[in-house]
């Protein structure tokens, strides 16, 4: 089998009889990973005499490194049937995941509105206009939107002030929308 | 007409809101953990003021601490691994998650269970707390687990059952073959001649950058600082964005064509290398039921991928032969 492409095969039959064993290649045992994903996570699970949690804390720190690490990326790519899954909704999951995604969206927002993140002590105005003319039916809508916000980063936490001011306006014209929107 | 931007005002407002919980979240976790570390600390001292109350109190056996635990040793558990047929033969010569105790089989009408003993000092609730969050505890008695169904596995159909099952002795162990008997029935029939693989796809270090950023071919006087520091964060994310798609792409790919010629497919979460101890970024994570006269196919179907990934900087790993541990929950669920 020299000539067959590289590829990786643990070899989880080694005991048995070398059936099939040309084209397995000889791995080392299987990957902890892989075996704790499936004793702890799957398999029956029925009533034993012995009680046992297998959500003690530690333990969930074990799962949700082994499960969620990667959890980004795997979100990314829409897949996320775990958040189903009873024994990892605990408040502790959804609490983290809750956090990551509004954190994602902080950083997604400053990345669009083009802020480096404020760090401490540090006061970012960020001024916006924001002006929309509809012209419709042989009327035209113009609105005009001011807001300034000051962020001000505190000892890791952010606060805000905004201020906020806006006007419409009415005339003839034709029939089509303009944005125009300019931040700063 | 006279709300102009309604997508975009209510757009701005959640965004506000989530600018604001983002800290409430923080301090939110930081008051539950602190009161579940309480919670904890209360149980440890509960239990430690009702061990030293029961010593002081005449006629009562003092229970835990001063029991000696060779005692409950004395009468040894029944360690359940998985189900198989009554009749099928019993991986008689692997080592159980006990001193590698040799596993037997239980067996009550048509249904076996395999079982080891386990000595109650260390597979009792108490004994588990501690052992389950014993790293190394945990990783040798998994394998053990799995290394009993492994050797089942090669004789037999087997239903395998989560670590840790664990009965009083053999008469509880017949009671629960009674009680669960159709569900491990039902399990055993729909699982026949079907093996469980695993088959990943790992991108090395790099193979997935996007296209490279055009900033590169703007001459450098040709931008503001300001405007260059803007155009970078724009390549950035086009990058991040392409190598998000073709993750996509790449495991989408190898998840069909595998499921196409398994019986049942389903995703894992991708595994942390840390855990896992893979190198370059997990893609895919999926596990596959596959009729046994179909091995074959499916081995070649992961070289042909394996040779299609290569020379783009991904990796195709193949793990099995698993006992069925992803594909019994549909079992319980059709016989209840």
């Amino acid at each position: 089998m020299a000539s067959r492409p590289e590829y990786a095969v643990t070899n989880r039959r080694q005991a048995e009889p070398p059936m099939r064993s040309d084209l397995q290649r000889p791995g080392g045992p299987a990957n902890l990973a892989d075996i704790l994903e499936r004793v702890l996570d799957k398999g029956i699970v029925i009533a034993g005499d012995i009680q046992i949690n297998l959500l003690d804390i530690e333990l969930l720190t074990i799962k949700l490194r082994l499960l969620v690490a990667s959890v980004e990326r795997a979100q990314e790519m829409g897949i996320n049937w775990w958040e189903s899954d009873p024994s990892l909704t605990s408040k502790a999951s959804e609490l983290e995941e809750e956090n990551r995604d509004l954190r994602d969206r902080l950083d997604r927002l400053e990345r669009i509105a083009g802020l480096p993140a404020p760090k401490e002590g540090e006061e970012v105005i960020l001024e916006e206009h924001h002006e929309e003319v509809v012209e419709a039916d042989g009327e035209e809508t113009k609105t005009e939107s001011h807001r300034e916000e000051v962020v001000e980063a505190e000892a890791g936490r952010k606060r805000k002030r905004s201020g906020r001011s806006g006007g419409r306006s009415g005339s003839g014209g034709g029939s089509r929308t303009r944005k125009k929107s300019s931040g700063g | 007409m006279d709300e102009p931007t309604p997508t975009e005002a209510l757009r701005t407002a959640l965004d506000r809101l989530g600018e604001e919980l983002a800290a409430d979240v923080l301090v939110q976790a930081r008051r539950e953990a602190v009161d579940r570390a309480t919670s904890i600390l209360a149980d440890e001292i509960t239990r430690s003021v009702l061990d030293n109350a029961r010593a002081h109190l005449p006629g009562v056996a003092p229970a835990r601490k001063s029991r000696p635990r060779r005692e409950s040793s004395g009468a040894p558990a029944h360690y359940v691994y998985g189900i198989i047929w009554a009749g099928e033969a019993t991986p008689e010569d692997a080592h159980g998650v006990a001193d590698g105790r040799p596993p037997f089989a239980v067996e009550h009408g048509r249904l076996a269970a395999i079982a080891s003993l386990v000595p109650l000092d260390e597979f009792d609730e108490e004994a588990l707390h501690e052992n389950l969050n014993d790293v190394e505890w945990l990783e040798r008695t998994a394998r053990a687990h799995e290394a009993v169904l492994d050797a089942a596995l090669a004789e037999a159909t087997v239903v395998p059952l989560r670590l840790c099952t664990i009965y009083r002795g053999e008469e509880q162990v017949r009671e629960m073959l009674d009680r669960e008997g159709p569900v491990f029935e039902d399990a055993l029939r729909r699982l026949e001649g079907k093996t469980e693989w695993g088959v990943k796809l790992l991108a090395q270090p790099g193979a997935l950058h996007g296209s490279p950023p055009e900033g590169d071919a703007q001459e450098p006087g040709g931008l503001s600082r300001g405007a260059a520091y803007m155009q970078g964060k724009r390549d950035e994310a086009r990058a991040r964005e392409d190598a998000v798609r073709q993750a996509e792409e790449w495991a989408h790919q190898v998840h069909e064509r595998i499921a196409a010629l398994a019986a049942e497919a389903l995703l894992n979460p991708l595994q942390n290398p840390e855990v896992s101890g893979h190198t370059g970024e997990m893609l895919l994570n999926g596990v596959y039921l596959v009729d046994d006269a179909d091995e074959e196919v499916l081995r070649d179907e992961v070289e042909a991928l394996a040779a299609e990934f290569e020379p783009l900087g991904g990796a195709v790993e193949l793990s099995g032969p698993w006992p069925p541990y992803n594909f019994v929950k549909g079992s319980i669920e059709a016989a209840r």
